[in-house]
């Protein structure tokens, strides 16, 4: 019979080698033999999404092989997440608000920075993409986020994000939360002159940013 | 500087040569009056300086001519343009499209979801399809007001075809789940562009074309599905466009490039737009020798959202960095340059590329450039 540590490295390799149907197998063999669901989150899924992270920032692997890798986690996910305890959390978890802005559904990064989000900790809010101005500081309020996410490709749609900044306050709730910003035709300038608190190229330096801002390291 | 000082500036600078003249002149070897510019698809930009909204230039041919009339009388831009931009042989084959009243449109819900629908797909007729039909038709009308005017074709490049043909996210894992299927899909796009391609020579026989391919970048692609995927069929698409149209077809990718571009140098067209994110020196050295360039002015930070000024400066910098290319340079933006772009930035743009253009000549730095260090010598020595 394997190890627990045996599985969990099948588990991370399944991930990094984005094999989305074996990963299933390993992760009903680990719950089987009685092992913790959330080391074999943290410890063997999570962590073969991070040695895929590891390989984007060395241009070695590129967003489809972040996508296929995330398809392997979630599969993975799906069979660990029913076995953990009702009253488990993740930890003191961060919480973000993210969504592509009012106008444009170009969601393709914004669902790669939740994911590598998800997988650095946090606790992910999916407005999903034309999401209205409105919305973004709603859900913010509602679940009390740490950070507040946008996106955009488009430069018709780009000022949305100066005004839910404006909009954040004039309701006095600007320090509340933390902003980010991303998309192709955003950059650290445009970010600075909105008035937001952070900006990112790529999913993976997102993640690095979230952590700065809401003071993680 | 004020946009009245760039007025009374611009009178300095007079155009000497008409395009055409200019054109000839500078891939000839011979001076031109300035270096050759090209501001990236700015027929959106332009309908909203002249008080139109996009869905009225779209659809409505008598605002199309006057958007044309008046970006030549007011910023002496000519040139006509009738072809697949980046979503229509989608929308040609079934895919939603939503066309805002302002703003670029975008794919709403994709044709293919099931790789079993493709071949359905596939038997429709190309030189028949009403929506090919309507865009030639505008080129017709185009053509028929403006005889004088050049008139080329963009076309999209068979990965972005593709992506806005079936969903994204599938596209991308398609390279590793259905690798099969998504080269039968990139042929078609392949083959259904260069439908296009004919039923454009056999109405105004040839011309030219410009390939834009933005999700062939390394960003989203990277090298490994560049070279597996992107690749063979561009160049298939390259190969047919030239035996259709009778010339090679320049190409712009969007986003990052530069992984690609010893791989990219080796593709057989007329001029490489480099996008604004990448450095135009470097371009120069690795892509010069074997093709014109392209670019690449900042079309958010610089040309909508900059002032005369940041306009005036960057271009200078990309016409000393571009300039030397081996075969040739045009002064251009690093991608479509967005609706909002004020007028005046327009006007900075054709200034600098009269005042520090001036003086071109394919693979020197032009005249103005070299006169105007010269003048800092002096004048640092006096």
């Amino acid at each position: 019979m394997a190890t627990k540590e045996e599985l969990l490295q099948k588990m991370s390799d399944y991930v990094f080698e984005m094999e989305d149907e074996e990963i299933a197998d390993v992760c009903e063999e680990y719950i089987e033999a009685g092992y913790d669901p959330l080391d074999g989150i943290l410890h063997g899924l999570v962590d073969g999404m991070n040695r895929a992270s590891d390989m984007y920032d060395q241009e070695e692997y590129f967003v489809t092989d972040l996508l296929l890798c995330s398809d392997a986690m979630y599969a993975g996910l799906d069979v660990l997440r029913p076995h953990l305890p009702e009253d488990a959390s993740m930890g003191d978890s961060k919480k973000a608000v993210i969504g592509v802005i009012e106008g444009d559904t170009h969601d393709i990064g914004k669902n790669l920075v939740k994911i590598m989000m998800e997988t650095a900790g946090f606790e992910m809010y999916d407005l999903g993409r034309d999401v209205p101005i409105d919305s973004f500081i709603e859900k913010a309020k509602e679940v009390d986020a740490d950070l507040i996410m946008m996106s955009t490709l488009m430069t018709t749609t780009m000022p949305g994000m100066r005004t839910v900044i404006e909009k954040l306050k004039e309701q006095g709730i600007r320090d509340n939360f933390k902003v980010m910003v991303g998309g192709s035709p955003i950059s650290m300038k445009y970010a600075e002159d909105i008035g937001a608190d952070g900006y990112s190229r790529n999913a993976v330096e997102a993640v690095e940013v979230a952590k700065k801002l809401v003071g993680i390291e | 500087m004020t946009y009245e000082e760039l007025k009374r500036e611009m009178e300095k600078y007079p155009e000497t040569m008409t395009d055409g003249e200019r054109m000839q002149k500078y891939a000839a070897g011979e001076e031109v009056d300035h270096i050759p510019f090209s501001i990236q698809s700015n027929e959106e930009a332009m309908a909203n300086i002249f008080g139109y909204t996009t869905a009225q230039w779209r659809n409505d041919v008598k605002v199309h001519i006057d958007v044309i009339k008046r970006r030549k009388e007011e910023f002496n831009i000519g040139g006509l343009a009738s072809g697949l931009r980046l979503r229509t042989m989608a929308q040609a084959v079934g895919s939603e499209i939503y066309f805002p009243e302002v703003g670029i449109d975008r794919v709403i819900k994709p044709v293919l979801e099931d790789y079993d629908q493709l071949k359905t797909l596939m038997k429709d007729n190309p030189k028949k399809n009403p929506v090919f039909l309507s865009v030639l038709q505008r080129g017709i009308d185009l053509k028929a007001a403006f005889p004088e005017m050049g008139i080329a074709m963009p076309v999209a490049g068979p990965f972005t075809n593709a992506s806005c043909i079936r969903p994204v996210e599938k596209i991308l894992r398609d390279t590793v789940r259905h690798p099969e299927e998504l080269h039968d899909l990139l042929k078609w796009c392949v083959d259904y562009t260069v439908a296009y391609a004919e039923m454009f020579a056999d109405e105004f026989g040839g011309g030219g074309c410009t390939i834009c391919d933005p999700v062939s970048c390394s960003d989203i692609l990277g090298k490994r599905n560049y070279k597996k995927f992107s690749e063979p069929h561009l160049i298939e698409l390259i190969e047919g466009l030239t035996q259709a149209l009778g010339r090679k077809p320049g190409i712009h990718i969007c986003g990052k490039t530069s992984p690609l571009w010893d791989e990219m140098s080796q593709l057989k067209v007329a001029n490489f737009s480099v996008d604004n994110m990448e450095d135009l020196a470097a371009a120069r050295d690795i892509m010069g020798p074997h093709f014109g360039l392209m670019g690449n002015v900042a079309p958010v930070d610089v040309m909508l959202n900059g002032t005369i000024d940041d306009v005036i400066e960057t271009c200078k910098t990309c016409i000393i960095k571009g300039s030397e290319a081996e075969n040739g340079y045009t002064l251009g933006t690093g991608c479509q340059v967005p609706i909002g772009t004020p007028r005046e930035n327009f006007d900075a743009f054709i200034f600098a590329t009269r005042k520090y253009g001036r003086g071109a000549r394919k693979g020197c730095l032009p005249l103005g450039i070299a006169e105007e260090a010269l003048t800092d010598v002096i004048e640092t020595k006096e």
